[in-house]
């Protein structure tokens, strides 16, 4: 079909489209007529053929692209996070928040200023509401000056502050909110909870809090919570208008971590820290307090401390957790588990006489065997009372370097005790397999050559104090959805048993609750009139890159109470505490920190007090 | 009454267009409809465009049927008087009219507002269709031609001084149609389009403004410069049409439209929320009436043989055609942004009013054209 025969047939078809407007006369249309018709005709089939074409294009073709355009318009999906976890901590029975995510205004002020007025009128309200430093406010008159561009950024505003800018309505300022991690506790659970820091989550599409050290960080995924979101419609000023839509998903908080540190306990064991550090200076101290029948860590300290909720500078150094990160060389504290385990093997018993010269040469050793005070012919029991180094020398010889080994493995030393935080040492037992044997097992019988940390010592003692059964340490007791119900729990776990229950209960037992509290026991300022106390100290030489430091100590002191029916088992080490207040060993300086932590703790857990003990008894029998 | 009035009533009714009134009634029923949708606001309030509309609508109806009563013939006689009052009053408003935007384009009455280029158009069209069906065979030669240009002319620079270069650039079809149906040379006409083409790089330089400029080089790159305010415009418009899709979102459950985005919406953009309420459908269905329409007036045309009056139904039909495709076009991004308006849909008494009352003389066209064929006294 021609082009003008179509246009014929479309003249055709519009006038029978409309008969009505058929004129009686005859069509008898001229030339011209028929001409300037055919061209309109044209013209409007254009002009229709580009319109539908066009409209088509848009409302079919193209359809999803416009309408995602409109949605990225009028629609917002705004992110409701989901909170992270809570850490818990006990409290008599119940479960106190140790650290909690709360929300708090971010304040950006950037750019140069375009205004005076502006700037003027920023400077001004900025100034009522936050407090500046003299470089910051420099800044603020060279922004009003126009002659710097500005860059302030405020972290933790309150709502009052928020809602004071934000009515201000000011240029160059953006407000944000952000979480951010309160420790109502502050020092008391810095080290073991850690810290956390603003990162971008790509899953999340946003910043989200995630643990960097300490139990945030090793428990980060769990506490993590899952964000929801709502649809918001927006009209052109962005002002958000319509209901949330139903496939709105609501924010879900991340899992509880319930510790099983006790809030009074621990407060304890920081404050005691502290007193003795206000009293012995000290580079550095550790309180450790386990439960000796499930392995569960009441209080686990260090000081310095730090306040997480304010970290000032140098802060790094308060959030070291020593009681795992720190070791120690443990003195005389390990006899009982080297001397117990020997026992045990038949390699002796507490009966058995043993000679115990000031100066004894074990064969093969250069440097001989020494002790503080002559303690002469006694039992083997004696050696522990009066801390004998020759003695407890002579009997670990009779474990040999592998028996000694073993022993001190089986007692969790020189591993990782699986607490759960990162950073923590596992000690060494490395010497003992390394370097010439009896030099070795000279050093190690007396408590040197090897090291330790003030936890896996305070979970060796809690196998003397429940019968002789080695826990892993245990400081998570369970995660939990925000209202309560456990998502998982976590069971103590049985490390070892090295010892029987007869040894633990008797010579032990004993030998430990004499250290305190006989007349000749070094650690009589451990002793209390409450709790029978029964532990063992230590005080070693402080290892100084390497070498042994000529006049710094670090003083210890382990053990458990109350004797006749442990309840608790303990550590305290104390590094380098100054000497210049004249005698400091661990019976001056650790035993009667750890004293004062253990009785503190008994009371708060409600433990009846001891009858009173006789330790003429013990003087007698000896 | 008489048996005389009945027959003469009986007359009048015959002849009288109702598919052309009843065509003009269906629009303007559409257009209050979609302006109650125009008008709602992102609060779920309505504007006042509705019920003002309805208003407009009785007063362009009004308009329609005096307009249809008046006889074009004598109408054309004193279109002279017309042009000159047209003028005077396109003249005057440059300086007494209301600045809005950068432009004088109203008169401000208070409590309307009237445009008299709006009206401008359709007194072109009474004048030209006057003076050139006079002419006759004259329109052939270039000395016809330079008449009707210079009748066209006068009003399109006072309209390019307000300035409203949209308005005045319809000026430009409309005159070209009426010649074109007149019997001008296609060759005349094709010479003299060249012409204004080779002169629109010196029209860019000394006429354009810059905000004219914008819209037309936003329009020509529409992915360019968003700030652009012209682009912006257009963008939001294909946006709500796109947003439509084939059957539209639904009487006011649009989105672009309601909560702002699209811009003059009840006016220049009023086809916007016709695509994202009603639709492809709606929006073809539209156009749809729209082609009914121009259809009407065309056969109306074809069926006049007086030259004045159907010239005058050809210039009715072009500012119809020209405005539907500048506004839908400029809806849709095929046309820069310009002031015109959707005829009878959107909102605005000056523009309904003159539409009607252009429709209203192709009406007296259609009611006189029968005196062509049949002698006086039936």
């Amino acid at each position: 079909m021609s082009a003008s025969s179509f246009v014929q047939q479309a003249l055709r078809a519009w006038q029978l489209a409309l008969p009505h407007l058929r004129l009686r006369a005859p069509q008898r249309t001229h030339r011209a007529g028929r001409r300037w018709a055919k061209g309109f005709l044209i013209g409007v089939l254009v002009g229709y053929a580009l319109l539908s074409v066009r409209l088509y294009q848009l409302q079919v073709a193209q359809h999803e692209r416009w309408k995602q355009r409109a949605a990225q318009q009028h629609m917002r999906k705004r992110v409701l996070p989901g909170e992270r976890g809570r850490f818990l901590m006990q409290d008599a029975g119940r479960e106190v928040v140790a650290t909690v995510s709360l929300e708090r205004g971010s304040l950006l002020v950037e750019g140069r200023a375009r205004q005076p007025e502006d700037a003027a009128a920023l400077v001004e309200t900025l100034d009522s509401v936050l407090d500046f430093t003299p470089e910051e406010r420099a800044k603020l008159e060279a922004f009003v000056a126009a002659e710097k561009s500005l860059y302030v950024r405020r972290r933790k505003l309150t709502p009052e502050h928020m809602r004071a800018i934000r009515e201000a309505k000011l240029s160059h300022v953006s407000l944000s909110v952000e979480p951010i991690r309160v420790h109502p506790f502050g020092p008391l659970t810095a080290q073991v909870v850690g810290l956390t820091r603003l990162a971008d989550d790509e899953a999340r599409g946003r910043e989200v809090l995630a643990g960097t050290i300490g139990l945030e960080r090793t428990w980060n995924r769990e506490l993590q919570g899952r964000d929801g979101f709502q649809r918001v419609r927006l009209d052109s000023r962005g002002r958000e208008l319509a209901e949330p839509c139903a496939d709105d998903l609501d924010p879900s908080a991340g899992a509880d971590v319930a510790l099983t540190i006790d809030r009074s306990i621990q407060a304890v064991a920081v404050r005691e820290l502290a007193r003795t550090a206000e009293e012995f200076k000290p580079q550095g101290a550790a309180v450790v307090v386990v439960d000796p029948a499930t392995g569960d860590v009441l209080a686990i300290a260090s000081w310095p401390t730090a306040d997480p909720n304010d970290l000032g500078k140098d802060f790094q150094e308060g959030l070291r957790l020593r009681a795992i990160t720190d070791t120690y060389e443990p003195g005389s504290t390990v006899k009982p588990l080297v001397v117990g385990t020997a026992w045990e093997q038949g390699l002796g018993g507490p009966g058995r006489a043993i000679s115990c010269p000031q100066r004894w040469k074990l064969p093969g050793r250069r440097k001989p065997i020494v002790d503080v005070h002559r303690v002469g012919d006694v039992t083997e029991l004696d050696v522990l009372i009066q801390s004998s180094n020759v003695g407890a020398v002579k009997i670990a010889d009779r474990l040999g370097k592998d028996g000694l080994e073993q022993a001190l493995r089986a007692f969790g030393i020189g591993a990782a005790t699986g607490l759960g935080i990162a950073g923590e040492s596992r000690g060494s037992t490395g010497n003992l397999s390394k370097l010439h044997s009896p030099t070795v097992l000279g050093s190690v019988g007396q408590g040197y050559a090897f090291s330790v940390t003030p936890l896996q010592m305070a979970l060796a003692y809690g196998a003397l104090a429940n019968g002789g059964t080695v826990y892993r340490p245990r400081l998570v007791r369970a995660l939990q959805a925000p209202d309560g119900t456990p998502l998982a729990t976590f069971e103590p776990q049985v490390l070892s048993r090295p010892l029987s229950a007869a040894m633990v209960e008797g010579p032990l037992r004993e030998a430990l609750i004499a250290v305190v509290n006989s007349e000749h026991g070094t650690a009589k300022r451990a002793k209390s009139d409450v709790y029978t106390i029964a532990g063992k100290t230590g005080t070693t030489k402080l290892l100084v890159d390497g070498r042994y430091h000529e006049k710094e100590i670090v003083a210890s002191f382990c053990g458990f109470a109350p004797a006749e029916r442990p309840r608790l088992a303990f550590s305290a080490v104390v590094w380098g505490p100054t000497t210049s207040k004249g005698k400091v060993w661990g019976g001056t300086v650790a035993a009667p920190l750890a004293s004062r932590v253990a009785v503190q703790a008994l009371r708060i857990l409600g433990v009846p007090e001891s009858p009173k003990p006789a330790p003429e008894t013990v003087a007698e029998r000896r | 009454m008489s048996s005389r009035a009945q027959v003469v009533l009986a007359r009048e009714a015959s002849r009288f267009p109702g598919t052309l009134l009843g065509v003009c009634l269906l629009l303007l029923a559409i257009s209050v409809v979609v302006l109650k949708s125009a008008s709602l606001q992102p609060d779920g309030s309505l504007g006042p465009y509705m019920n003002r509309q309805l208003v407009w609508a009785s007063v362009g109806l009004a308009t329609f049927f005096g307009a249809s009563l008046i006889p074009y013939p004598k109408l054309g006689r004193r279109a002279w008087i017309v042009y000159l009052v047209g003028l005077a009053a396109l003249g005057a408003v440059l300086f007494l009219g209301t600045k809005i935007n950068g432009s004088r384009r109203w008169f401000d009455f208070g409590v309307v507002r009237v445009q008299p280029s709006e009206l401008m158009k359709y007194v072109l069209v009474i004048t030209l269709a006057h003076v050139v069906a006079r002419r006759g065979e004259e329109i052939k030669t270039w000395g016809g031609l330079l008449e009707a240009g210079v009748i066209s002319a006068i009003p399109f620079g006072f309209v390019m001084l307000q300035p409203d270069l949209g308005t005045s650039l319809t000026f430009i079809p409309i005159a070209g149609a009426i010649v074109f149906a007149a019997g001008a040379r296609l060759l005349h006409l094709g010479l003299l389009a060249a012409a204004a083409l080779a002169s629109l790089p010196l029209a860019w330089l000394f006429v354009f403004k810059d905000y004219q400029k914008d819209r037309v080089l936003s329009f020509l790159t529409p992915t360019g410069d968003r700030a652009l305010e012209g682009a912006y415009q257009t963008n939001q418009s294909m946006i709500a049409i796109g947003n439509g899709g084939l059957w539209g979102r639904g009487y006011m459950e649009g989105t672009q439209g309601p909560l702002g985005f699209l811009p003059e919406r009840h006016t220049d953009f009023v086809f916007g929320v016709i695509g994202e309420d009603f639709g492809l459908v709606g929006a073809a269905a539209l156009l749809g009436l729209y082609g009914y329409l121009i259809c009407v007036l065309g056969q109306i045309a074809t069926r006049t043989r007086d030259p004045e009056g159907r010239l005058l139904v050809v210039g009715v039909t072009a500012i119809l055609a020209t405005q539907l495709a500048v506004n839908v076009g400029m809806a849709m991004g095929l046309t820069p942004v310009t002031g015109l308006t959707l005829p009878l849909v959107s909102y605005g008494g000056s523009s309904l009013v003159a539409a009607m009352c252009g429709f209203g003389l192709a009406a007296s066209v259609a009611r006189h054209r029968v005196r062509m064929f049949v002698p006086a006294g039936d």
